[in-house]
């Protein structure tokens, strides 16, 4: 509770500091950012402290995070003493609610999860050790960059940014490392939340102000804004329903066998509404999209989305970076809105760009490249077109807007690079440039799986839109759109063509995509994407309609100008809210599209990764534009009913979760309506349908749409539930409540916890321990060195690998350290130590199951200097 | 020649002649504080940053410094000069002897004779002394602080600036000391609300310039001397280093009883509070009776501060001990004697009561080593009783023979003189004799190779012809790494073959090869204090030593390099 309490204080603290700052950035949007304060008071100093530790000014250590702080506090001061305290003070009183709001947003969201991450603290299975060992590692290294733990003499090639802002937090907040763990993914899911939230309250009162230009935010505006950390936070794919359908026997044995989701194509464990596939069943929902090549053989594809990578709590880096996006996200509304407006003057040269905005996007988008690389030049591409759309608002939509929105991006994106330099000098990349995707794409029984609770909502929007407009997609929307899948064929079925024409690459290329030739590569290919176009049509359908949109603007902002309102203000066309979001919805078509045709190459060789960091973040892009389209349609509702129905559904929904769960351990008879609980089951679609007809009934046709989303919603929501009880054991946690996810290896592994604490605080050397021969990836190989941070010779093999791009720095460490541990010939143990300079050498469990140990050498020849049961530490000797 | 004239020339050698007293205070002042500074023996804490200090003139440094005024001047001596002892321990004792100045500064306000008194008072004062010759933040923190006060006075802006870094810099104290001040000044506004607006009004405010040259003074002083002038440039994280162990210190446990304070003001800080005293109740003027409270309650400030903040050290009677001396001197300095008697017979008496005196502390120094209730205990009580009564008799005799008044003055003049003997006298004590007693007392409680052992067998070796220092390296043994200072000029690069000194803790050998000798060594002294009841307190105070606990350790040699047989 005290970590916590620490922990929540640092963050107020460093929200606080930063209003200033973040009211002066965000002119235009309706709360100047007030939500946002905690994520750009990360970055700036995250930001700061990097670069004064890179340069050496500082050392790695609490008072050089702490003197950024007090500068950070500093720059602050300056900012609101030129804005002026007694404004800032108006402006909290006048604002105090949304401030209000958002603090207790954050607050109930980093609670909430943390009790989640309490009941299953422990930090083990897949790479929870990789992100342990960075944070400890950085914790530990008296420089930055920061030694690689797992490669001793080499600084960590991976995006680190978020490792380091973790490291901060905990080094000032003084919690245990393996406390801040927990608490990372906690406070990380409170600012996702209360930054998604305001993201959507910003658009909903931009809307609000739209539609009536004067009165303050209604109250359902702030309700409804809770529908965006809800639908990026919880909602999950509709893998959930089709797992409780499952469960229960329904539907053919011929359904689940063409659907070819692996955890649904075997017999169900007994019948019964829970589902009882046991062992991690929660894993199942991030492998629905299934890859096939052309010879039938199937992929793993990872399609992760928030509320699974929350609920793993692996703090990978797209989860470290979902605050920072959210955060370019609302710097492009911003701009959008024309807050980036102003001038820059260099070398004679005017530059339409306030200088605070200019700023802020280059540490916002290199921040985000250095958390999550991935990202980067979406968002860039997101923050340029909202810059360029406003510009074209008034000076009209030309041709030469395409050339600013490449020169801005080219700009700004070199600019980010610039601002986070010393990091690229440092980082070899697994990518190795790009691969046709020719027989994998995303069948669309997937793709609705995976976005349907997102999709509804889309589509849902965009037909009423164009219902509302009465007319057909123009055609050059057409065109447009068209040519965007016509321009992705090119470059997917050009690319395959190009290399089969190399002898080197057309078998590698075929092999892997299941061909026997590039011929059939090629054909095989477009037919079965024929076979199933139903993906090609979605999206299709969906940038035609988004793209419309932006084609009537242009028209508009062509035609001669009769608005009144337009002509006063020097406006080709209107900006509105629903504009932005249609952007964030053709972005995430976009992110979808791409791997429809080509993907990034690593070290799988699949679509794996690519779909992994594409469909994250076309999730949170989806996301908020599905629940503004979603608030925007209940907004015209009466919500008296609204909130009836939504509290009968509810009810209904939590019954039958408690029922399910009462009937685990019972066996229903087969066939829908044997037991009462099918009914109580069925009641809650007849409610939304009964709901829906209801709205109809009174003519509210958008809220019955709204409606239609909410039901998609529900079956959205049946994952989390489920496996949220699963993964927590019920809130009942056999080892109790505790945030230090270190709790289970105290049980098991003692003695290798005793020896992590000890070299934790050991004078610093490089150690020695066991490594797995077949790599130790995901396994409890490097214990020590991932609790203690000391850098070790060898990690995990395979990650290492993965992160420079080959085996080279590693080398003979492996082969070297079997010599160490097994040969009883002192010179070559010494040639090793000489080689890695090591001072610590590790003899414990491990050790003895992994080598042919001859331990009484390090006896005779080394000081032991820590002892226990099992665990042996040696030092080379003391300076 | 005209009165004018003479006078004009009385005048003008009157503040030469001044300037000349003074001077020679700082002389002294400065002596004290330098003398046997090389033969200190140093606490752990102090010798952390020593070793600090050292790494940064070596280049080495990897530790922010939690004073980095300390380690970021010294760091540079040691660049410039190299590493010893004397220059680890140069800078505080020039900071403090800096202090003795202040009262120059301050001598029209304070009056001449008052500025010169407490000059001495503060060349003298066992704890301004014993803060001037340890490596602590303290001496920094206060001696900046009323420097920079005494510079924005004389609207000296930038000197204020550079005044100021060096108490920012100088740590935790810093943070107690604002503290105190603050409070201090929170207080005056409330008794002296006009007085305390003139003292407080700066002309450098109501300038930009000033304004400006203050900062620029206070910023690029704090950088050069974080960055050690350039050679740590590192060293800036060490800007908020001071506020953290501020807040840390409050996690660390009391290393010796509450009333440790209390005991160390009455043992050292006698004179001073007994004149404060005297001064409180009897002040000179009516205007100086509101001075008084106000000093007495910041006297009560620091105390209850210090009760609560000091966990290691006390730094907070430098503020007190400065204080009590401000208000003491004042009544000294305004002090007339003047007695009927002639004085021959007047110096007779001052005689007679110091010889007393002399004869009562010699005999409380010996009951303070008796234990209660023995013959000899009480025999020696008896002749303290007799000493007592004597003297009490002696003033009540020359009451009737001189007036009460001037009786009084006698007697107090003999005491306060005997108290300034005695004071002086354990000063100078302190400077070798009594210096580990005292750094246990004020410092934290560990004090690290007392007997300069490493140095003895370093000598003892160089009578076989060579220096141990360059016959290899040197190796600690579950020992901190403070105590590599003692071996600065080994050889230190790892791996190298054939250690040539081991410190361990345990007086088993440790396994290698060679064969070494070993001799013991006391690693750490240390006292007991929360085993010492308040009656030791007592004794203590009486003169009596308490008792030194040491952690021996042994100090191996390898023998081969006194056959000079190879390997």
């Amino acid at each position: 509770m005290i970590d916590f309490l620490k922990w929540y204080l640092l963050m107020e603290v460093l929200g606080w500091i930063n209003i200033p700052v973040t009211r002066s950035v965000f002119q235009k949007l309706h709360s100047r950012g007030v939500y946002l304060t905690k994520v750009v008071g990360l970055l700036l100093w995250g930001f700061g402290y990097w670069w004064l530790t890179t340069l050496g000014l500082l050392k790695n250590d609490l008072a050089g995070a702490v003197a950024v702080l007090v500068f950070l506090l500093i720059v602050n001061l300056v900012v609101g003493w030129k804005a002026g305290f007694a404004n800032l003070k108006l402006w909290i009183k006048e604002n105090r609610k949304i401030i209000i709001t958002t603090e207790a947003v954050f607050l109930v969201a980093f609670a909430l999860w943390a009790i989640v991450r309490a009941a299953n603290p422990d930090i083990i299975h897949t790479e929870k050790f990789m992100e342990m060992a960075f944070i400890n590692g950085i914790l530990k290294s008296p420089t930055i960059p920061p030694q690689d733990p797992w490669l001793s003499g080499y600084s960590i090639s991976y995006y680190y940014f978020g490792y380091l802002l973790s490291a901060l937090l905990i080094r000032v907040s003084g919690v245990v490392s393996s406390v801040g763990y927990n608490l990372v993914s906690a406070s990380w899911f409170g600012l996702t939340a209360v930054a998604a939230y305001g993201v959507a309250w910003d658009l909903l009162a931009r809307r609000n102000e739209e539609e009536r230009s004067v009165g303050a935010i209604s109250n359902r505006v702030y309700l409804l804004a809770l529908l965006a950390p809800l639908m990026i936070l919880i909602v999950s794919n509709w893998f959930g329903l089709l797992d409780i359908l499952h469960a229960r026997g329904l539907l053919s044995s011929a359904f689940w066998q063409n659907l070819q989701i692996p955890a649904l194509t075997t017999e169900p464990f007994g019948l019964k509404w829970y589902p009882n596939r046991g062992g991690w069943s929660w894993w199942q929902g991030s492998r629905v999209v299934q890859d096939f090549r052309l010879n039938g053989s199937m992929i793993e594809i990872i399609d992760e989305f928030p509320f699974f990578t929350y609920l793993l709590a692996d703090i990978h880096p797209h989860l470290l970076g979902m605050p920072f996006v959210l955060l370019a996200i609302a710097q492009a509304f911003n701009a959008f809105l024309g807050g980036w407006k102003g001038v820059i003057r260099i070398f004679g040269r005017s530059i339409p760009i306030n200088w605070q905005n200019a700023l802020m996007a280059v540490l916002t988008l290199g921040g985000i490249a250095f958390l999550n690389t991935w990202d980067f030049p979406f968002y860039l591409l997101l923050m340029a077109i909202a810059f360029v759309w406003h510009q074209a608002s008034k000076g009209g939509w030309k041709g030469q807007r395409i050339r600013d929105i490449v020169i801005f991006s080219l700009a700004v994106g070199v600019l980010s690079i610039l601002a986070y330099l010393p990091f690229y000098l440092s980082f070899s990349s697994q990518a190795g440039g790009l691969l046709p995707s020719l027989a994998f794409f995303t069948r669309g029984s997937y793709l609705w799986i995976m976005f349907g609770p997102l999709l509804v909502p889309i589509f849902a929007w965009l037909i009423y839109q164009q219902l509302h407009v009465k007319k057909l997609p123009t055609l050059q929307s057409f065109i447009l759109t068209f040519s965007l899948f016509a321009l992705l064929f090119v470059a997917g079925w050009g690319l395959g063509w190009l290399a089969g024409k190399f002898e080197t690459l057309s078998p590698l290329l075929n092999g892997l995509q299941g061909a026997a030739d590039n011929s059939e590569l090629l054909l095989g290919s477009l037919l079965e994407r024929l076979k199933r176009p139903t993906t090609f049509l979605t999206l299709f359908f969906l940038i035609l309609l988004a793209v419309d949109y932006f084609t009537r603007k242009v028209k508009e902002s062509n035609a001669v100008i009769e608005d009144q309102a337009l002509q006063a203000v020097d406006q080709k066309f209107k900006i509105e809210a629903n504009g932005f979001v249609l952007l964030l919805v053709l972005l995430g078509a976009l992110l979808v599209i791409v791997p429809e045709f080509i993907y990034l190459r690593d070290q799988f060789g699949t679509r794996m990764n690519t779909i992994f960091k594409f469909y994250f973040q076309a999730w949170i892009l989806w996301s908020l534009a599905g629940s503004y389209f979603i608030a925007r349609m209940l907004q015209k509702a009466k919500p008296q009913i609204n909130r009836v129905f939504a509290l009968i559904i509810f009810s209904v929904g939590l019954l039958v979760f408690g029922f399910s769960l009462s009937q685990r351990g019972e066996q229903l008879q087969p066939g829908f309506g044997s037991n009462w609980l099918d009914w109580l089951v069925l009641l809650i679609p007849v409610l939304f349908l009964v709901w829906i007809a209801l709205n109809l009934v009174r003519n509210k046709r958008a809220a019955a749409l709204g409606v239609l989303c909410l039901a998609g919603l529900a079956a959205g929501l049946i994952y989390p539930t489920i496996e949220l009880w699963n993964k927590t054991e019920g809130f009942q946690p056999r080892d109790g409540y505790t945030l230090d996810g270190k709790q289970e290896f105290y049980q098991y592994s003692p003695n290798e916890m005793a020896a992590a604490e000890w070299l934790a605080d050991a004078p610093k050397g490089v150690m020695a321990e066991a490594v797995s021969d077949t790599g130790g990836s995901y396994t409890t190989y490097n214990i020590i060195s991932t609790f203690s941070g000391m850098p070790t010779v060898l990690g995990w093999i395979g990650h290492e690998a993965q992160w420079r791009g080959g085996y080279e720095e590693i080398g003979s460490r492996q082969s070297d350290l079997r010599l160490l541990y097994s040969t009883s010939d002192w010179s070559q143990v010494e040639s090793v130590i000489d080689l890695y300079n090591i001072r610590y050498i590790v003899v414990g469990d491990l050790e003895r199951q992994t080598y042919q140990l001859d331990d009484t050498k390090f006896d005779e020849n080394m000081t032991k200097v820590f002892d226990t049961d099992t665990v042996d530490i040696f030092e080379v000797g003391s300076p | 020649m005209s009165d004018e004239t003479i006078n004009a020339g009385t005048a003008s050698k009157k503040p030469g002649s001044t300037f000349i007293w003074f001077l020679v205070v700082f002389l002294i002042a400065l002596t004290l504080r330098v003398a046997l500074l090389d033969r200190m023996v140093f606490s752990q804490n102090e010798l952390v940053l020593v070793n600090q200090a050292l790494q940064i003139s070596q280049r080495l440094s990897t530790v922010t410094s939690t004073v980095p005024v300390y380690t970021g001047l010294t760091g540079l001596l040691f660049f410039i000069f190299g590493a010893g002892d004397f220059l680890a321990g140069v800078v505080p004792a020039l900071v403090g002897a800096s202090m003795v100045l202040l009262p120059w500064a301050w001598r029209n306000r304070l009056g001449q004779k008052t500025a010169l008194i407490f000059a001495i008072a503060l060349t003298f004062d066992p704890t301004f002394l014993l803060f001037s010759r340890a490596i602590h933040g303290g001496i920094f923190a206060i001696a900046g602080l009323l420097w920079a006060f005494t510079f924005l006075k004389k609207n000296k802006t930038i000197l204020a600036g550079l005044s100021l870094s060096f108490a920012f810099l100088s740590g935790a104290p810093f943070w107690i000391f604002l503290l105190v001040a603050g409070l201090t000044w929170v207080a005056a506004r409330l008794l002296l609300p006009d007085q305390v607006e003139e003292l407080f009004a700066f002309q450098f405010i109501d300038r930009k310039e000033g304004l400006l040259s203050f900062g620029a003074g206070f910023v690029v002083s704090s950088a050069l001397i974080l960055t050690s002038f350039l050679l740590n440039p590192s060293g800036l994280g060490g800007v908020t280093s001071g506020l953290i162990a501020f807040i840390l210190n409050f996690s660390h446990p009391f290393e010796r009883p509450a009333y440790h304070l209390i005991y160390l003001l009455f043992a050292h800080s006698l004179l001073s509070l007994l004149l404060f005293t005297i001064g409180f109740f009897r002040p000179r003027s009516v205007e100086s009776r509101g001075w008084y409270k106000l000093a007495g309650l910041s006297v009560l400030i620091a105390l209850v501060l210090g009760l609560i903040v000091s966990r290691e050290s006390y730094e907070t009677l430098m503020w007190i001990a400065f204080v009590t001396w401000l208000g003491g001197a004042a009544w000294l300095g305004k002090w007339q004697f003047k007695t009927q008697g002639s004085w021959f017979s007047s110096g007779l008496i001052i005689g007679f009561v110091l010889a007393i005196l002399t004869y009562l502390l010699i005999n409380i120094g010996r009951i303070a080593g008796l234990p209660f209730g023995t013959p000899q205990f009480w025999n020696i009580f008896l002749m303290i009783a007799a000493g007592v009564i004597l003297l009490v008799s002696a003033w009540w005799l020359v009451r009737f023979g001189w007036s009460t008044g001037d009786g009084s003055q006698l007697f107090l003049l003999a005491i306060l003189s005997f108290i300034a003997i005695v004071t002086i006298s354990s000063s100078t004590r302190s400077l070798y004799q009594t210096q580990e007693v005292r750094s246990l007392e004020y410092l934290d409680n560990f004090l690290i190779l007392p007997n300069n052992d490493i140095k003895r067998v370093s000598e003892d070796f160089a009578l076989t012809g060579k220096i141990l220092e360059q016959s290899g390296t040197f190796e600690l043994v579950d020992l901190p790494a403070e105590f590599s200072w003692y071996f600065r000029g080994f050889f230190i690069e790892r791996n190298q073959p054939g250690t040539s000194v081991i410190l361990t803790r345990t007086y088993s050998m440790p396994d290698r090869d060679d064969e070494y000798r070993g001799s013991s060594v006391v690693l750490e002294r240390t006292i007991n204090w929360h085993r010492e009841t308040l009656s030791t307190y007592l004794q203590s105070l009486a003169g009596s030593t308490p008792a030194f606990e040491d952690q021996a350790g042994v100090l191996w040699v390898r023998t081969n390099l006194f056959t000079g047989a190879s390997q």
